[in-house]
């Protein structure tokens, strides 16, 4: 489990060009720093940092919101198209993405979209495919009786929803925003295809540069990497009091 | 369920609107490109049926798919599995749980360039960590990796892809145990339940929903996996026919050979094989999946 | 969902698709010769041209760029930076999109496919009319089909035989000379295999066996009087007895000589940059990486080694510049300029200066063979080219019989199967790719 890990933590301390032995050296010897220095030099570290928080915070935001409510009103309500909502959600994640690449470039090109972040991030607001599973499969695991109670109470599904069932989705809430963190601060191909302005440039995108034709520099992008990884580490640690924290904290069943 | 249907109307409003701003066109543009030839820069001409035929006797296609499916049928449930039984360890009251939680989780965000690094070594034949294991036992090494068997080289990889797995799978699992109150364990405990029939009786089923998804979700990427395949096997063009995946070969027919026709009638073929399973599952769900 | 949504989200798809479609069609045929000559006459007017840059500045020197730029106020060069190893899916997705750049550096993989359809701007009549080819070596038309020239070439990334001097001298070997055979170099490294700490497994190699095209099996093809595909480039070769001569010798090196690591441990080893091998062929632009992270390896090179009817081949792999056939005629007219430049003395000696590749112009070429950088002896790539430089059987489906040979090789090498049975599948699938493609 640790060991790629500590590969990665250890080879991005090694000397550039001693690194890949085999069987694989966990200590580095000498410990050298210096890679981490020289990826925040060469690549545009502060910048690209910033533009990648961005991203990802609208993303996550965009995501876990319209997630929510989109998993709500397929979980609780009956309509018309309601399955064939569902079965096309399912359908979204069922197409490679290499065929569907080209096509959305097309719309985004035709509304004049290139080389902005629109591509990267409109459409978490529109809800994603994962997401909304997720938060389904969660709500359908919860109390209806809820529902009713305060239906009868007088209270709208509008105010059902934000005031009882979000409070009781925390788990499903944090776990989904952990995801979309990840996926969204690790994204590479969205950013590669729409951006071109390199000022604009998401962070693992500025360090897939690490790689070229002349030289495949292990030691930077294993340094790259480690501090890409750091900020995910703690959304993990700081979200995981939140997705072992549902009912059985607030004993509501049983 | 509800009545007020305009409410869930307008609550899953957003999602229609992803579905027909950003989903309708690439379906409709990819399905009508599996009937035409289309090289990515000229205009695209229909050719009919022209590359489901090629696609029906490409034998590459058809072992892409028993790889595949191999792949899925032994991922699938093991990735679960696993992920149940984690998800289940660590929601015990366990000291330093949390920090157990991260270990499994960690191979998730642990880059491939480093993940397969490691899975290399393990997996090389003659200084590889699994056979220096098997000889010091006195076991004749194995060429995992570069073997001419193809089940043994999906079947490595499909090792390698539960251990980037898991802690994801697990994660979801475990945010769906929150639901079981300790009261009602506690109750059954009273009632003489052990552990086993506590975790089959009452875990298991508040839970099924989450495994369901797990598996759902597990399926449709074990018939995508590529990312894995190339970290194991080297680049694009140096995986052998008996080890090839689906979207290996779509990868190469749109982005390498311009082929985007023949790419498109073979994602097509995938999307309808994905579809298929899932409806089975979605079919099988309410035989084992337990709603309130 | 209400059918009035459906109909509409359709049309609109519909009416996207249409409009993706047609706007797809050439705006413009490629230039002939004449109308190239009227676009000169124009007075400087401001003119942007958009260049693709994969690899960004590591591989395109930013100096080239900058005096460009001082010496053609009027032209605008708009650089897009892209990841080496990503330019692929951008490239074609913004080509798919009628988007691309004006310019860019491609692969030579695809370039000649780009001709094929139409992708990249025929540059013959660009060459006629303002250079004088003679002051070139012959890789500069080397992107040519049938009589049409889709690129100029970025620079030129030749193989030859390296060797690590110590390893030499420890044993008593005499150093590899450019008058070497290839059974030459298969005796020396006999001698120089060695198994050093008595494991029973060799831990010196004489010689690292390569696993790609360029610096692998193509060379031991042609070493032995064989070829992938036949002159016209529209028949595969490889079961031609001399082909499966060359192959045999290729696999041998590993399976039955032992003297060279395997594939899988050559993969992870790096051997011949830490020592561990004597030998290897060597790409020219491997130099930067190992003078940045060996420097004191003592190394040089000589001419690829002589084939066995005496005759050399020096593998080339030739990155282009390729002109977008889309763009308007004068921005083709601005990125000429550019491309003018960048073969000018000025450009190729710049070029010369970043090691990643050999310039094409022979001036360029002469300077680069003072300098003092290793490996020293530069004559083995500058001399090579001019005397045997050829290109890997490039063909516009270049790509797509590669990747069906590949992996058929791969188990050569391995020696899972025997040249004689594995050669007979590449046959039949290289065919069928030239077949499908004609």
């Amino acid at each position: 489990m640790l060991i790629p890990f500590l590969y990665m933590l250890s080879t991005s301390l090694t000397a550039p060009g001693s690194e890949l032995t085999l069987p694989p050296k966990l200590v580095p010897d000498p410990v050298v720093w210096n890679n981490y220095r020289q990826v925040w030099v060469e690549v545009n570290f502060l910048q690209y940092t910033m533009n990648s928080t961005f991203i990802t915070m609208m993303d996550l935001i965009g995501m876990v919101a319209s997630c929510a409510i989109v998993a709500y009103g397929l979980a609780f309500f009956e309509f018309r198209g309601r399955n064939l909502i569902f079965l096309a959600m399912l359908g979204t994640m069922m197409l490679p993405s290499q065929i569907t690449m080209i096509p959305t470039y097309f719309i985004w090109k035709s509304v004049g979209a290139l080389d902005t972040y629109y591509p990267l991030i409109l459409r978490s607001f529109l809800g994603g495919a994962f997401g909304i599973f997720l938060l389904h499969q969660f709500f359908k695991t919860l109390p209806k009786e809820l529902y009713d109670a305060a239906w009868v109470d007088g209270a709208n599904p509008w105010k059902i929803f934000y005031a009882i069932y979000l409070p009781l989705a925390k788990p499903a809430l944090s776990a989904l925003a952990v995801f979309t963190f990840i996926s969204a601060w690790n994204n590479t191909l969205e950013p590669l295809i729409y951006l071109q302005d390199k000022h604009m440039f998401t962070l693992p995108l500025g360090l897939l540069f690490l790689k070229n034709e002349v030289q495949n520099r292990m030691t930077l992008i294993m340094a790259g990497a480690v501090t890409t990884i750091i900020p995910v580490l703690f959304v993990f640690l700081f979200a995981q009091k939140y997705f072992v924290q549902g009912i059985a904290s607030t004993g509501l069943k049983g | 369920m509800r009545k007020q249907g305009l409410w869930g109307f307008a609550f899953t409003l957003p999602f229609v609107l992803q579905l027909l701003i950003f989903f309708l066109f690439p379906f409709v543009f990819s399905l009508y490109l599996t009937f035409a030839k289309w090289d990515l820069f000229n205009p695209p001409q229909w050719i009919g049926l022209r590359n489901w035929d090629q696609l029906l006797h490409q034998k590459v296609f058809w072992l892409s798919l028993r790889n595949v499916g191999f792949f899925a049928v032994l991922f699938v449930p093991l990735q679960t599995m696993a992920a149940l039984f984690l998800a289940y360890l660590l929601n015990q009251q366990l000291r330093g749980k949390s920090l157990f939680r991260l270990v499994f989780f960690l191979p998730v965000i642990t880059p491939w360039v480093a993940g397969g690094m490691i899975w290399l070594w393990i997996y090389n034949n003659e200084y590889g960590l699994l056979n220096w294991i098997l000889q010091s036992i006195g076991i004749q090494p194995v060429d995992w990796i570069r073997s001419g068997n193809w089940w043994l080289v999906i079947g490595s990889i499909a090792v390698v892809n539960i251990w980037k797995g898991a802690g994801y799978s697990m994660v979801l699992i475990l945010a769906g145990m929150q639901n079981i109150s300790k009261e009602m364990l506690e109750a059954a405990r009273m009632d003489g339940a052990n552990g086993w029939t506590l975790f089959s009786k009452i875990t298991i089923p508040i839970v099924s929903p989450m495994v369901y998804m797990v598996m759902i979700l597990s399926t449709i990427s074990a018939f995508h996996a590529f990312d894995v395949f190339l970290v194991m096997l080297g680049d694009v063009i140096s995986v052998a026919d008996r080890n090839m995946v689906p979207n290996i070969l779509i990868y190469r027919d749109s982005f390498l050979n311009f082929k985007m026709g023949s790419a498109s009638a073979m994602a097509w073929g995938l999307f309808l094989i994905i579809l298929i399973i899932t409806i089975f599952q979605k079919v099988t769900e309410k035989r084992w999946v337990h709603y309130e | 969902m209400n059918t009035k949504a459906t109909a509409i989200g359709l049309l609109a798809a519909l009416s996207l698709m249409v409009t993706a479609c047609s706007s797809n069609k050439p705006t413009d045929a490629p230039a002939s010769g004449k109308q190239v000559g009227e676009g000169m006459a124009a007075s400087p007017q401001e003119v942007t041209v958009k260049i693709g840059l994969p690899g960004g500045y590591d591989i395109t020197s930013e100096k080239i760029i900058t005096n460009f730029q001082a010496k053609y106020p009027h032209i605008k060069l708009d650089i897009e930076e892209t990841p080496w190893a990503d330019f692929v899916t951008k490239i074609v997705t913004r080509i798919a999109g009628n988007n691309a750049p004006d310019l860019w550096l491609q692969e030579n993989a695809v370039v000649l496919g780009y001709g094929k359809r139409g992708v990249a701007e025929n540059l013959e009549p660009y060459i006629t009319r303002d250079l004088k080819t003679d002051e070139y070596v012959s890789a500069l038309t080397s992107a040519e089909l049938d009589g049409k020239i889709y690129g100029i070439p970025h620079g030129i990334n030749p193989g030859a035989l390296a060797f690590n001097k110590r390893i030499f001298e420890d044993n008593n070997v005499p150093l590899p000379t450019d008058d070497w055979t290839f059974n030459d170099m298969i005796e020396a490294a006999k001698k120089l295999t060695k198994d050093t700490n008595g494991d029973g497994k060799p831990d010196i190699f004489g010689f690292q066996t390569g696993n790609n095209i360029t610096l692998g099996w193509l060379p031991w093809m042609r070493a032995y009087g064989g070829s992938a595909l036949d002159a016209t480039l529209t028949k595969s070769n490889f079961t031609d007895p001399k082909s499966i001569q060359g192959l045999t010798a290729w696999a041998d090196t590993i399976n039955k000589l032992k003297i060279s690591p395997t594939r899988e441990a050559a993969n992870t080893g790096k051997f011949f940059e830490n020592g561990k091998a004597a030998m290897t062929f060597f790409q020219y632009a491997t130099q930067v990486s190992l003078n940045k992270n060996k420097p004191d390896l003592d190394w040089d090179t000589v001419m690829m080694p002589k084939g066995m009817d005496g005759k050399r081949f020096v593998p080339m792999v030739v990155n282009q510049w390729v002109l977008y056939s889309k763009s308007k005629p004068e921005v083709k007219e601005a990125a000429w300029t550019f491309l003018k430049y960048y073969l000018s003395d000025e450009g190729q000696n710049l070029l010369s200066e970043s090691g990643t590749s050999l310039p094409v112009k022979k001036t360029a070429l002469a300077e680069l063979e003072k300098s003092t950088t290793k490996p020293l002896n530069k004559k083995a790539f500058t001399k090579g080219i001019e005397e045997a430089g050829g290109t890997l059987d490039e063909n516009p489906s270049w790509n797509e019989w590669r990747a069906a040979a590949g992996p058929i090789l791969n188990d050569i090498m391995d020696g899972k199967r025997t040249p004689e049975d594995g050669t007979k599948e590449i046959q039949q699938k290289v065919q069928q790719v030239l077949d499908d493609n004609k």
